[in-house]
């Protein structure tokens, strides 16, 4: 009886915890996030998440794209506020672009990575590409896959083993960079359908 | 009141033979099996005898030609003391006749098939072995069915089941000992070894535990097995069981020892190694590289058994930056208007994917097609269609129950240790699977048969000691033992 006393409680437990977590609703219950940009605003900086919506009750194959954004002054605010816009959380883990736009400065640059080096779930090997607009680059049709993002990622891949230049535009490797104090990044330009060696800074 | 034969340990039959008879019908009095024949054995000197014996246990026609038919027809000594003798050494054609006064040890025998002849007058009583009960016959084991190989197979009565076992070990080695269990139903247990092979010490261990049972019957062999296992409320098995008698010369070769049950085709063996689960009796009989393959995929069967259910969960709810990005959003596309969450979804899959099991195991063989039918459709498809279900948690909870099937031997284990992983991964992500893990790899190696470790093959970390483990070598290199032998070398070298 004096057992049953114990395990009672930790069974109960056990349940519960296993059932309220909210890790265990499942990844259909958030936005799959292929590719975030950032671009200069009026307010300060302005961020555009392009989203892969799973949740297929109504059609079964349609994947659908959909572009959260939002503005601030720091990087944090302009993320709360495109998560705001959103009814399900986003989940970073599977970002494959960081595009940051024309407009944006150094400083920036930098805060944008000590945001994103913050957020735990964004993989240190996602890309960063510049470009002239980040908003509008995510807004376009994907061609080869489900999102742009993910489009980007493989043209990248594909430039790279085609022409044998190889870039270091991962993510651990502009940390690396911004470690050594060297403010020269090897970040791609993506303008009029392809990469090429234009540089931001 | 007495309800056992122990009762009637200290009263001896009084040679007056009425008053013995009157003894036994007060005994059986409620039994309308007893059957108690007079005799008077004729010419010289007239002795009067009664034959009392049950119905339906005995053989008729020995028991009127082997001792109705030769008492009747003998010239018997003038004397009564000396008939009980005379009897059993020049009357009676039984194959066995024992001379008996104890009416405790006269009850055992007339309660498993003998005949008792009370002879007026003389204070020793005969029983003789006339035994004559019809059994099931020889048939292959249902659950241990092999491609190659022997088909026999054990049956109920164990002295049957041990001349099968003799037919296959001719060597005076082979050592059978008696022992009565069950306060009710005195069922016969005999313990079998090889003496040059099997430890002493755990030949003793287990004859100390089966004679500290006391329970008023045992009816099956796994009533003995829960008393005497090691790790009684473990999930896993640490003793063997088999119907087929090849299985059990075979382990007895290897030094371990058997029990058979009377009344029960299951043979306990013991020690048990955590190896044996993956172990097939059909390894030994095919080709070893062929049976190598089952083997090691029996292993991997395991594994996928018990953690692809908790993997899934760890994967698809904690960790899915793990996931290749493709494979993520299929996942997630699948799962998509499924309102349970993968646990709770995993959680109805198991307990369903067991009722089918189940009533699969238990109901008539021609319904079997219906089941099926009724599983397929009902849990694959249409559950799958009305969103209750998710198609990559269906084929998950499949492969993991298939992957159970693997290793029948296991199925209890894989069971409970799947549910607990999934609770772990549900709760902690792949922290709470490797958690599991490592207490389930901790647990089994505490575990002990028969004192002896449960991964005694794994220990030494030699190679001639994994050869019949995690795959199956050719006879020609195995030429240990395992480990808690007597005599470790199996066979010589060049030969």
């Amino acid at each position: 009886m004096k057992k049953l006393i114990f395990i009672l409680p930790l069974f109960v437990f056990l349940l519960s915890g296993c059932s309220l977590s909210d890790a265990v609703s499942g990844k259909s219950e958030e936005y799959l996030i292929s590719a975030m940009g950032f671009d200069k605003s009026g307010q300060g900086i302005e961020i555009s998440v392009e989203a892969v919506s799973v949740n297929t009750e109504d059609t079964e194959d349609d994947k659908r794209l959909i572009i959260f954004d939002g503005s601030g002054n720091t990087v944090k605010q302009a993320f709360s506020n495109a998560e705001k816009k959103s009814t399900q959380a986003f989940d970073l883990s599977h970002c494959g672009i960081i595009a940051v736009g024309e407009g944006l400065t150094l400083k920036d640059f930098a805060e944008i990575c000590e945001y994103c080096y913050n957020r735990d779930e964004i993989n240190l090997s996602v890309y960063f590409v510049a470009c002239e607009n980040a908003k509008e680059m995510l807004k376009k049709e994907p061609q080869s896959s489900v999102a742009v993002g993910y489009d980007l990622m493989s043209m990248l891949e594909c430039q790279s083993r085609l022409s044998g230049r190889e870039y270091k535009n991962r993510f651990y490797e502009i940390e690396a960079q911004i470690l050594k104090k060297d403010n020269k990044y090897d970040i791609p330009f993506f303008g009029d359908g392809y990469f090429s060696d234009k540089k931001l800074w | 009141m007495a309800g056992q034969t122990s009762d009637y340990s200290n009263i001896f039959i009084s040679g007056e033979l009425e008053k013995d008879i009157a003894l036994f019908k007060e005994i059986f009095k409620k039994d309308s099996v007893l059957r108690i024949k007079r005799i008077r054995a004729r010419k010289s000197e007239s002795f009067d005898c009664a034959l009392i014996y049950m119905d339906g246990m005995t053989d008729s026609d020995q028991l009127n030609e082997a001792v109705i038919k030769p008492i009747l027809t003998v010239e018997t000594p003038n004397s009564s003391d000396g008939f009980a003798e005379y009897i059993e050494k020049q009357v009676l054609f039984a194959r066995d006749v024992k001379k008996k006064q104890e009416v405790a040890q006269i009850l055992q025998g007339i309660l498993y098939g003998e005949a008792l002849i009370l002879i007026d007058g003389s204070t020793t009583a005969l029983t003789v072995d006339v035994k004559g009960w019809r059994t099931r016959g020889i048939n292959e084991p249902q659950d241990e069915r092999v491609l190659q190989g022997p088909r026999e197979g054990f049956e109920e009565a164990a002295l049957l089941n041990l001349a099968m076992l003799r037919r296959k070990l001719q060597t005076p080695d082979l050592c059978t000992e008696m022992l009565r269990v069950g306060r009710r139903t005195g069922t016969l247990v005999y313990i079998c070894y090889l003496d040059t092979l099997a430890d002493p010490k755990t030949v003793e261990e287990v004859k100390k535990r089966i004679e500290k049972i006391d329970i008023d019957g045992i009816l099956d062999s796994n009533y003995i097995t829960e008393f005497i296992r090691d790790g009684q409320y473990s999930v896993f098995k640490t003793t063997g069981t088999t119907e087929r008698p090849d299985t059990v010369a075979a382990k007895l070769l290897e030094g371990r020892i058997a029990i058979v049950v009377d009344g029960t085709p299951v043979v306990v063996t013991v020690p048990y190694l955590f190896s044996e689960n993956f172990q097939s009796d059909e390894d030994y009989y095919l080709n070893f590289a062929v049976a190598s393959v089952g083997r090691m995929l029996r292993f991997v069967c395991f594994f996928l058994a018990i953690g692809i259910p908790a993997i899934f969960i760890a994967l698809s709810s904690f960790h899915t930056e793990l996931l290749p990005t493709s494979l993520a959003i299929s996942v997630a596309q699948l799962r998509g208007g499924v309102p349970f969450s993968p646990f709770t979804e995993c959680l109805i899959m198991i307990f369903v994917f067991e009722i089918l099991k189940e009533a699969g195991a238990r109901m008539p063989q021609s319904l079997g097609h219906a089941l099926s039918i009724v599983g397929g459709l009902v849990v694959g498809q249409a559950a799958v269609e009305a969103r209750i279900i998710s198609t990559p948690m269906l084929i998950v909870i499949a492969l993991s129950g298939i992957s159970g099937l693997m290793i029948p031997k296991l199925k209890g284990a894989v069971f409970y240790l799947r549910l607990i992983l999934v609770f772990l991964s549900a709760l902690l992500g792949l922290y709470g699977f490797m958690i599991g893990i490592t207490l389930t790899i901790m647990h089994i190696i505490s575990l002990t048969s028969m004192d002896v470790d449960y991964t005694v093959s794994l220990r030494k970390a030699d190679f001639q000691s994994l050869k019949d483990t995690f795959w199956r070598s050719p006879w020609k290199t195995m030429r240990l033992r395992p480990y808690f032998n007597r005599n470790l070398v199996r066979k010589g070298r060049n030969k």
